[in-house]
């Protein structure tokens, strides 16, 4: 079990993209598939802490972060959130959970759209 | 005072006093416990509905504010808007965890917002960028919808919080020991009163 708090990224993240600043969706999807492949090569699971960041998160922050996860193909739906899969959320508001499950289960990979 | 209690009994068989002196030392002990289980319920269902319903103004007034900073944020052109999308994020963002502060209150009495809803109000405000003006105004038209049918929803759970049957609550909320123990002393100061009265007056 690895665990990665998110406040350790950034206790104010915001945006999806680079140009919305420094601590964005995207900069936090590359730490964060790198400490997954870390947990999958270790058949082991990663928990995102959500609970020690200030205000919280914006949707647009966690659809990059997370359903781009699937999006960019480092992914997929089950590795990450099936009955095996290495991704879990630990916050006290259980919405986040729900949010970040849609998130990733509807992102389709960017190669298949529309096909 | 004894002359008075004695008076009382005058004219009274034994039989008739046994059961006075029954009456007294049951019956109005009796009186007082139910008396105070009435007074309890009723100060912790008045309790009760003004902390909902102050956590449901609450709720009711960040969503409007929620719904004042939508407005100007995605029916403002750009070189009019008040905020960036960074500044609206953060307001919205604060706004909502406030909303869900209350709503843990809420919780406490069985009044919940589905987590589900929830989501989609969250999406509804920060998931996209402003854009064209027609999608940015159903952005709005969506949070707004969301934000009316929240309010409706959480309007009518705590109306039906406050109808729920009184008898779960005193299950619920059972008596403190310190409660308990003080109608204890209580009963046992009565009943040593009234067992001096009766040694001094028979």
């Amino acid at each position: 079990m690895i665990t990665y708090d998110l406040s350790k990224f950034s206790t104010k993240p915001f945006g999806r993209y680079v140009k919305d600043g420094k601590f964005n969706g995207t900069t936090f999807r590359e730490i964060l598939s790198v400490k997954l492949k870390e947990a999958q090569s270790e058949n082991d699971y990663l928990i995102v802490d959500l609970d020690n960041i200030e205000f919280g998160v914006g949707s647009s922050f966690l659809e990059e972060a997370f359903g781009g996860l699937v999006r960019k193909g480092l992914f997929t739906k089950d590795e990450l959130i099936g009955s095996q899969g290495i991704l879990q959320i630990k916050s006290q508001q259980a919405f986040y959970k729900e949010e970040i499950h849609q998130y990733i289960d509807e992102a389709k990979k960017e190669n298949n759209q529309g096909s | 005072m004894f002359e008075f209690i004695s008076s009382l009994f005058i004219g009274y068989t034994l039989e008739e006093q046994f059961t006075l002196r029954f009456i007294f030392s049951w019956v109005a002990p009796i009186l007082v416990i139910i008396g105070w289980v009435i007074l309890r319920r009723n100060a912790h269902s008045f309790a009760k509905r003004s902390e909902m319903n102050n956590a449901g103004k609450e709720i009711s007034s960040l969503l409007d504010r929620i719904i004042d900073v939508a407005e100007e944020y995605w029916l403002s052109h750009n070189s009019k808007c008040k905020y960036s999308a960074a500044v609206y994020e953060s307001l919205i963002i604060n706004f909502l965890s406030r909303v869900f502060e209350k709503e843990e209150v809420l919780r406490k009495y069985g009044v919940i917002i589905d987590v589900k809803t929830i989501v989609k109000f969250r999406r509804s405000l920060t998931l996209y960028e402003k854009s064209y003006p027609n999608l940015n105004q159903a952005n709005f038209l969506s949070a707004l919808k969301i934000s009316t049918n929240l309010h409706i929803s959480i309007e009518s759970k705590i109306n039906d919080a406050n109808l729920e049957n009184n008898i779960t609550n005193l299950i619920n909320y059972h008596p403190s020991k310190m409660g308990i123990l003080l109608v204890g002393l209580i009963l046992i100061l009565y009943f040593k009163i009234f067992e001096f009265i009766f040694t001094m007056v028979f």
